[in-house]
C-alpha cells in the first residue's frame, strides 16, 4: 500500500490541553505532499520482551464495573488478544476491605454495583494466576457530570454524531468517552432460492425455507470505538465541552442503511490518566508526520509490588460511567448513497452451469427463474451472494435487546 | 578594456607569434604629425618586430610630430618623447616599455629573487634598488597596487635598506567592484610571514624592511603576488581580479595549501559559487544544504529544520549572518535557508577550534557574510526558479564611498497550491515566505569604514485552512570599523535580532486559538586585532547580549472562543563575555592559537522561581514554593571560562600536523521533542532550575597536501563531552508551560568520530569526498528525575548516524557548460520502534521499549545538474545561465521517519519520506 497524498494531517483540536505539540503535527505544503511518500514498513520484530500486563476499564462506583485483563502480544504474534484468565480482581478500600470482581469470558471481570464512598480512596488489586500481585496507586472517586446533549448532525461528509456536556462545578475538566454501535443492514431481496446438491453431483436449484430466508434478509452488526477519545476543558475559561465529536458516519456507509444506534459512555479523568492516555493515543494514534513527536515508554498506575519495574500498561480511574443512546434512521438522512454492488447476470438453465454459479461456497445466489413463454425457466439470474445473505456481510440474527 | 589588455600583455610578456619582415635590421623610418602614442605604436610595430607595452590611459594627452628616416629605434623614440613626460626603455628581447615620467629598467635588481636575495647585499647596495616607481598616489597616502609585476615602494624612500621590522596593511578588494575581499591569505615566502584580511579585507603584517613578494591568494581570486620594496611602516591596498563567471574555478578552502598551515582546525569555508554549483533540491541554491555535504556536518533528514556537527544538537550552532544572530535559518519548515544565494557572499563554518571572539554555542559558528554592494557600478541579477524568484540590485551610492545591495526572494507556491485538483485536501492551503536583505557599506576614510545589514525572513503557511503557521526572523546592525594604525585596528558592532513565530487556528470558534512566541536580542561587542609583532597577533574584546523572551501567550482568536488567555512571563537576561587571543607562531614550524573567553550570564527579575525540595525530582509534589523577584534583580548568575587552544606543527610544507582542545558554555536552549526540529520550538534562557549547557572537546588533525596543493587531504579526530544537555521526559510537554523544570532532564553526551576529506581545487574535474564515522550518545544521570530514559544507560541520539560518505564533484567541459554530481550514503538514523503489541481501548497498540533502539534504513541519494552559461561576451545588456538538475535521480524513496500506528485494530508500521522520486528542476539567472 502506498499513500503518496495524504500523509500530512493537521493537528485539529485542542482536546488534549497543555500537550498542543500535536499541533504541530505540520502538513507542509502540498507540493511537497505530491513526491513525499508513506510506505509500509515491516523491522524485524523485537521480540523477547517479557509480557506485560494489561488493565482497562473504569471503577464505576455506581453502576456496572467491568475490567478487562489482557497481556501483551509479541509483534508476530497472529492473535489480537490474549486475555488473562483466572486472576482475583478486587477494590480495596482504605481499611483494606476488598470486594472481588467474578470473572466472565475472555479477561472480564465485572460487578453489578460497587458503593463506593466519595470521600474514601480505593486501590485495584490484581493477583494473577501465576501469583503475580499488582496495585494500583490509591485512587480518589471523581466525579462524572452528565452528557447534556447527544446529538447528530449532517455533513457533506456524512454524518457526525456529538456531546456538549458541562461541569459548574469546573471540576471535571478532563474527559473521556467510547461508545458501542449496533446497526441494522438488510439483504436486497429475501432469498428464495437455493442451489442444493442434485442427482449425479449436480446443482439443482430449489426453494429456499422462508425461515432461513428470514435470517438471510435482516441483519445486525455492532462496533466498539477504536480510538482513545479524550479532551480537555483545563485551557477554556469554563468547564465546556461543546460539540464535541465522537464518533464519524461517512457517506455511504452501511451503517446508516436501514437504522444505526448509538451509545456513549462519558467518564471523568484526572490530570495524571489523561497524560497518560494523551501518550498512549500519541504513541499509537498520532504519528505520522515529520513533527510528531517521538515515541516514548508508558508509566501507568497500576504496578507489580514486588518488582516495580514491572508496571501494568493501563490507567485506572473511579468515576461514574455516565451512558445515552441516540437512534437514526434512513428517513432522517434523506439522500444517504448507501447501496450494495450486486451485479445480476442470468445463468443457463443446465446442469453444469449451474454447478459453476451455485455449487457449494459458490460466489452466488440465484435470485429468481426467467421464463420462456411457455413457462420453462430458461435461466436463473445469478446474484453475489453477499447481497442475498447480510450474515456474509458479517452479520448477525442477533438483535440487540434495546432495538 | 585597453587598458586591461595592456595588463595581460605586461603580466605575461607573450611573445607574440607574427614577425615582420624589415627592410633593414635595425633601423626605420617615421613620418608622423601630431599623432597619439597609440598611432606611433601601430606604426612601428608595423614596421619592425618591436612590442611596446605602455598604459594607455597615462600616455593619452601625448601628441608627437617626427619625421626620421632609417635610425636605429632608440634614436628613433628619444626624438619623439623630446619635450614630452614619455619615458622609455628597450630590452634585448626587442619589447619596448612605455612609461610617464619615471623610467622602467630592463635589468632586475639584487633581492628581488630569492637566489640573489641575500640581507647584508640588500642593505649594502649603494644603488637605488627602484626598478619600477608606477603607483598611483592617493590622497591619503595609501597605494593602491592593481598589478602583479609593479614593484611598489612603500614608506619614506631611503637610499640604503635600513634593519628591523616595520608594518605594512591595507584592504585587499576586488578590481571589479570595490568589494572587499574576506580571508585572504596574505603572507610572503622567505621568511613566512603571513596573515589573513578580516571581514573587512583589511590585513596586517609585520614584515622586515626591504624587498618582498607578497603573495595574495583567496577565495574565488586568482592567486596573484605584489612585489614590494618596504622602506618604513606604509599602507598598501591591494586590487584583485576575481575568476569570471564558470571560468572560476570551484575553491573550496579559503586558501590552496591553508589548510597545512592554518593553525585552526575544522574550518571549513564554501564560496557562494561553490554553493550554486552543488545540486539541490527544486535548483535552490541553499547554504545551509551544501553544509551537510562536507564531513562532520549532519542532518535528521530532509524536512530538518538546521542541522547536526559533530554530534551537537541544533541548537549548539550559532549562526551568524554579518554578525546578527539568526535563530530559523529556513524556510517552508526547513525546506529552504533562509539566505539569499545572491546577496551571500561566503559561508564560514567553524566545527572545531571556534576561535575565542565567537561563543554562546557548543557546537559550531557557521558565518554567513553578505556581499558588499558594487562600489563602482549599477548591477544587479535575477532568477526565476520552479518555487521561487529572486532579484538583487547592488550599486555605489557615492562612487568608491558608499555601496547598496538590496536583495529580494519569495515564492509563488500559492500558485502551485491553487493549481492542485478541486478534491485534493491541499485547495484551500497557503504557503509563502520571502526574504529581503540590504546592506550599505560607507567608507568615511581611510581609517573608518561603516556598514549596515538588515535582514528580514518571514512564512506564513495555511495548510488545509486549519491552523497557520507564521514565523519571522528581524534583524538590523550597525558595524564601524576603525583603524588605529597599521598595528591595531577594531570594530564595533550594535546589532539587533529578533524572531517570532505564532500558530492560529479557528476552525471552532468555541476554541479558537493564537499561540505566539518570540525572543528578542540586543547585542554590543567590539573586536580588537593588535599585530604585535611577526610572531604574535592579539585578538581581544567584550561583548554583551540583552535578551527579551515571551517564553509563550496562548489567546482566543474569535469573539466566541472560550479559550483563556494564557502568558507565561517574559525571561530576561544578559549574557556577556571578554576574550583574548594570541596567534603565536614559536617557531617557523610550531604555531599556537591561544584563546580565552570568560562568559557571563545573569537570569534577570521580574521572575517568579520554582523551589524544589533538593535531590528529588523537580515534580509538583516537591514543589517548595516560588520566589518573586523585581524588574532589574539579578535572579541567577552562571559564569566560567572558556578555553580555546589550537596547535599546528608543520613537518614539511605539505604536510602538518593540528590538535586543538575547546570548551564552550551554552545559556539558551531550544525545546524540542519532535524528531526533526520543527518551526515553532521554543528556546528557553538558562534559569535556577535549568542549568546551562558545558562541552568540551579536544581534536586531532593530518594535513596533507598532494600535487602542489591541488589536493588537500585530511583527517581529524575528535572526542567531545557534553554536559548538561537537555533532554525530554517521556511525554514532555513544551508548549505553554508554566514549568518547565518538570519536563526536562539534564542529559549527558558524548561523541567521537573521525573524518576524511579530499578535496581536489582545480582543473576541469574538482570537488571533494567525504567520510566521516562518528558516534552520538546520550546518557540520563540526573539525581532528581523520576524516570530515566532507557534505564539511564547511553543511548543513541535522534542525529547518531555512524557511516556518511559524500561525494561532491563537478565537471567543466567548457567555459559555458559544467555538470555537477552530489551523491551522500550514510546509515540510518535511530528511531524508537515497538517490541510488541496489545489491545486497549478497542484497538490493537504498538508497545515502544527504549529510546532510540532501531534505525531506519540507510539513506543515499544522488543528484545531479547542469550549469550552462549563456554567451560571454562582454557588452551585453544582461548575462544569463541556467541551472537544469535532478535531485533524488534514482528515485530512492529514502525514509525520513517511521511510525506504527493501529488501524481498524491492526497494527500497521509505516516508513515517510520527504522525496520518493527523482525531482527535476530549472532555473533561470540573470546578471544585469
Amino acid at each position: 500500500m502506498t499513500n503518496c497524498h495524504s500523509l500530512f494531517r493537521i493537528g485539529r483540536s485542542l482536546e488534549q490541553g497543555k500537550t498542543m505539540r500535536k499541533l504541530f503535527t505540520i502538513g507542509i505544503f502540498a507540493l511537497l505532499t505530491v513526491v513525499g511518500c508513506k510506505k509500509p514498513f515491516n523491522p524485524e520484530a523485537i521480540n523477547g520482551f517479557s509480557s506485560a500486563l494489561i488493565v482497562e476499564g473504569v471503577i464505576n462506583p455506581s453502576g456496572v464495573t467491568n475490567i478487562y485483563l489482557s497481556r501483551t502480544l509479541d509483534l508476530d504474534d497472529k492473535v489480537v488478544i490474549k486475555p488473562e484468565p483466572k486472576a482475583v480482581v478486587q477494590v480495596l478500600s482504605e481499611n483494606n476491605t476488598a470486594v472481588t470482581l467474578a470473572e466472565k469470558t475472555g479477561g472480564l471481570y465485572s460487578i453489578p454495583a460497587l458503593s463506593l464512598n466519595s470521600t474514601q480512596k480505593y486501590r485495584l488489586r490484581i493477583r494473577t494466576s501465576a501469583g503475580v500481585e499488582y496495585m494500583s496507586d490509591a485512587l480518589a472517586v471523581k466525579n462524572t457530570p452528565p452528557i447534556d446533549k447527544f446529538y447528530w448532525e449532517r455533513s457533506p461528509e456524512g454524518v457526525g454524531i456529538y456531546v456538549d456536556a458541562q461541569d459548574s462545578q469546573n471540576n471535571t475538566k478532563y474527559y473521556q468517552w467510547d461508545f458501542e454501535e449496533d446497526w441494522e443492514i438488510r439483504s436486497i431481496d429475501s432469498a428464495k432460492y437455493s442451489g442444493v446438491p442434485g442427482p449425479m453431483g449436480g446443482i439443482a436449484v430449489v426453494a429456499r425455507d422462508s425461515k432461513e430466508s428470514a435470517l438471510m434478509f435482516t441483519c445486525y452488526k455492532s462496533q466498539r470505538s477504536t480510538n482513545i477519545d479524550i479532551f480537555s476543558t483545563a485551557k477554556l475559561s469554563a468547564d465546556v465541552v461543546s460539540r464535541h465529536r465522537v464518533a464519524f458516519i461517512p457517506n455511504i456507509s452501511d451503517k446508516l442503511s436501514v437504522r444505526y444506534s448509538i451509545l456513549v459512555r462519558q467518564y471523568a479523568l484526572n490530570f495524571e490518566a489523561f497524560e497518560y492516555l494523551s501518550m498512549m493515543k500519541r504513541n499509537t494514534e498520532q504519528l505520522g508526520s515529520f513533527f510528531d513527536a517521538q515515541p516514548s515508554e508508558l508509566v501507568g498506575n497500576i504496578r507489580n509490588v514486588s518488582d516495580k519495574n514491572d508496571v501494568a500498561i493501563g490507567y485506572i480511574v473511579i468515576a461514574p460511567v455516565l451512558e445515552k443512546r441516540l437512534f437514526i434512521t434512513i428517513s432522517d438522512v434523506p439522500g444517504w448513497g448507501f447501496r450494495l454492488n450486486c451485479n445480476t447476470f442470468p445463468v443457463k438453465n443446465d446442469r453444469d452451469s449451474l454447478a459453476v454459479h451455485f455449487g457449494p461456497g459458490a460466489a452466488y445466489t440465484p435470485q429468481y427463474p426467467v421464463q420462456n413463454s411457455a413457462g420453462g425457466i430458461t435461466h436463473w439470474t445469478a446474484t453475489p451472494a453477499s447481497c442475498l445473505d447480510c450474515r456474509l456481510r458479517s452479520g448477525t440474527n442477533v438483535k440487540p435487546a434495546f432495538w | 578594456m585597453k587598458l586591461i589588455r595592456n595588463f595581460i600583455l605586461f603580466i605575461s610578456l607573450l611573445p607574440c607569434a607574427d614577425v615582420y619582415a624589415q627592410q633593414e635590421p635595425g633601423v626605420l623610418s617615421v613620418d608622423l604629425k601630431n599623432a597619439t602614442i597609440k598611432q606611433l605604436v601601430s606604426d612601428i610595430e608595423s614596421k619592425a618586430d618591436f612590442h611596446f607595452f605602455y598604459d594607455a590611459r597615462q600616455l593619452d594627452s601625448v601628441r608627437i610630430t617626427v619625421k626620421i628616416v632609417s635610425e636605429p629605434l632608440a634614436f628613433i623614440l628619444k626624438k619623439a618623447f623630446e619635450n614630452t613626460p614619455v619615458k622609455f626603455t628597450i630590452d634585448p628581447d626587442r619589447n619596448v616599455f612605455l612609461t610617464r615620467d619615471k623610467e622602467i629598467y630592463a635589468s632586475l635588481p639584487y633581492g628581488l629573487f630569492e637566489s640573489e636575495k641575500d640581507s647584508s647585499r640588500i642593505v649594502n647596495q649603494k644603488e637605488p634598488s627602484t626598478l619600477a616607481t608606477v603607483y598611483n598616489q592617493n590622497e591619503q597616502g595609501s597605494v593602491t597596487s592593481t598589478q602583479e609585476n609593479k614593484l611598489v615602494e612603500i614608506g619614506i624612500k631611503t637610499s640604503e635598506i635600513q634593519g628591523g621590522n616595520v608594518a605594512l596593511a591595507g584592504y585587499v578588494r576586488d578590481a571589479a567592484n570595490g568589494a572587499p575581499v574576506i580571508r585572504a591569505a596574505v603572507f610572503t615566502d622567505a621568511p613566512r610571514i603571513g596573515t589573513y584580511t578580516d571581514q573587512f579585507g583589511y590585513y596586517s603584517l609585520i614584515l622586515p624592511r626591504g624587498a618582498h613578494t607578497l603573495n595574495i591568494k583567496a577565495l574565488g581570486i586568482s592567486d596573484t603576488k605584489r612585489r614590494i620594496m618596504l622602506y618604513s611602516e606604509g599602507k598598501l591596498d591591494i586590487e584583485i581580479k576575481t575568476q569570471v563567471l564558470s571560468l572560476r574555478e570551484v575553491v573550496v578552502s579559503a586558501e590552496n595549501s591553508a589548510n597545512v598551515r592554518n593553525v585552526q582546525m575544522g574550518v571549513e569555508k564554501l564560496s557562494i559559487a561553490t554553493i550554486k554549483q552543488v545540486p539541490v533540491v527544486f535548483g535552490e541554491a541553499d547554504v545551509v544544504r551544501v553544509m551537510l555535504t562536507l564531513p562532520g556536518v549532519k542532518t535528521v533528514g530532509e524536512a530538518a529544520n538546521g542541522f547536526n556537527v559533530r554530534g551537537g544538537a541544533v541548537d549548539q550552532n550559532l549562526i551568524l549572518f554579518d554578525d546578527l544572530t539568526i535563530y530559523n535559518p529556513s524556510h517552508f519548515f526547513g525546506f529552504f535557508s533562509a539566505f539569499n544565494p545572491d546577496v551571500v557572499k561566503d559561508v564560514e563554518l567553524y566545527k572545531s577550534s571556534i576561535p575565542a571572539r565567537y561563543g554562546g554555542r557548543l557546537s559550531s559558528v557557521l558565518d554567513v557574510s553578505s556581499k558588499d554592494g558594487n562600489s563602482r557600478k549599477l548591477a544587479g541579477t535575477a532568477g526565476i526558479g520552479l518555487l521561487t524568484s529572486r532579484l538583487n540590485v547592488e550599486g555605489p551610492l557615492i562612487k568608491d564611498k558608499t555601496s547598496f545591495i538590496v536583495g529580494g526572494r519569495t515564492t509563488y507556491s500559492n500558485w502551485l497550491l491553487r493549481l492542485l485538483p478541486e478534491d485534493s485536501n491541499y485547495k484551500d492551503s497557503k504557503a509563502s515566505f520571502y526574504d529581503a536583505n540590504v546592506r550599505l557599506s560607507h567608507k568615511i576614510n581611510d581609517k573608518n569604514n561603516l556598514y549596515l545589514t538588515g535582514y528580514l525572513s518571514s512564512d506564513d503557511s495555511n495548510l488545509n485552512s486549519d491552523t497557520s503557521y507564521a514565523y519571522s526572523n528581524k534583524n538590523v546592525s550597525m558595524k564601524w570599523k576603525h583603524v588605529f594604525s597599521n598595528k591595531f585596528t577594531g570594530v564595533l558592532v550594535g546589532g539587533f535580532s529578533s524572531y517570532d513565530y505564532n500558530t492560529r487556528s479557528n476552525i471552532n470558534p468555541v476554541n479558537a486559538y493564537k499561540l505566539g512566541f518570540d525572543i528578542k536580542q540586543v547585542n554590543v561587542k567590539t573586536d580588537f586585532t593588535y599585530y604585535l609583532s611577526p610572531k604574535h597577533t592579539l585578538d581581544f574584546g567584550v561583548s554583551t547580549i540583552q535578551y527579551k523572551l515571551n517564553p509563550g501567550s496562548f489567546t482566543p482568536y474569535a469573539k466566541e472562543s472560550l479559550i483563556v488567555r494564557d502568558i507565561i512571563a517574559p525571561e530576561q537576561a544578559y549574557e556577556s563575555a571578554v576574550y583574548f587571543g594570541d596567534r603565536f607562531d614559536l617557531t617557523s614550524n610550531l604555531s599556537l592559537d591561544l584563546g580565552l573567553r570568560y562568559s557571563m550570564f545573569n537570569y534577570m527579575g521580574p521572575q517568579s522561581i520554582n523551589n524544589y525540595a533538593p535531590g528529588l525530582p523537580r515534580s509538583e509534589p516537591n514543589l517548595l514554593g516560588s520566589t518573586d523577584f523585581k524588574k532589574g534583580d539579578i535572579v541567577k548568575t552562571y559564569h566560567g571560562p572558556e578555553m580555546r587552544f589550537s596547535a599546528r606543527y608543520q613537518i614539511t610544507e605539505d604536510l602538518s600536523v593540528k590538535s586543538g582542545y575547546n570548551t564552550l558554555r551554552q545559556y539558551i536552549h531550544v525545546l524540542s521533542n519532535t524528531a526533526a526540529m520543527a518551526p515553532t520550538d521554543i528556546w528557553k534562557l538558562s534559569d535556577p532550575n535549568i542549568k546551562p549547557q558545558f562541552g568540551d572537546q579536544v581534536s586531532l588533525g593530518l594535513y596533507k597536501n598532494f600535487k602542489s596543493n591541488t589536493i588537500e587531504t585530511s583527517v581529524e579526530g575528535y572526542y567531545k563531552r557534553l554536559k548538561d544537555y537537555l533532554d525530554y521526559r517521556n511525554g514532555a510537554v513544551l508548549v505553554m508551560n508554566h514549568d518547565i523544570e518538570r519536563d526536562v532532564i539534564n542529559t549527558q553526551g558524548k561523541a567521537y568520530g573521525v573524518e576524511l576529506l579530499v578535496k581536489k581545487l582545480t582543473g576541469k574535474l574538482n570537488g571533494w569526498l567525504g567520510y566521516t564515522y562518528s558516534r552520538t550518545l546520550l546518557r540520563m544521570d540526573d539525581p532528581t528525575a523520576a524516570q530515566l530514559i532507557n534505564n539511564g544507560e547511553y543511548y543513541p541520539s535522534n542525529f547518531d548516524k555512524p557511516h556518511d560518505l559524500t561525494l561532491v564533484g563537478n565537471y567543466r567541459f567548457s567555459h559555458r557548460f559544467s555538470m555537477s554530481l552530489n551523491t551522500t550514503y550514510s546509515t540510518g538514523r535511530p528511531i524508537t520502534v515497538p517490541v510488541g503489541k496489545y489491545f486497549y481501548a478497542g484497538s490493537l497498540r504498538a508497545r515502544y521499549s527504549g529510546r532510540n533502539q532501531l534505525r531506519i534504513p540507510d539513506y543515499f541519494r544522488t543528484d545531479v545538474s547542469m550549469n550552462i552559461e549563456g554567451n560571454h561576451k562582454i557588452h551585453q545588456l544582461t548575462h544569463s545561465s541556467w541551472t537544469v538538475g535532478i535531485y533524488n535521480l534514482t528515485g530512492r524513496d529514502n525514509p525520513y521517519s517511521t511510525y506504527f500506528t493501529s488501524e481498524k485494530g491492526v497494527i500497521k508500521g509505516y516508513r515517510l519520506s520527504v522525496f520518493g522520486n527523482a525531482i527535476p528542476y530549472v532555473n533561470y539567472n540573470i546578471r544585469f
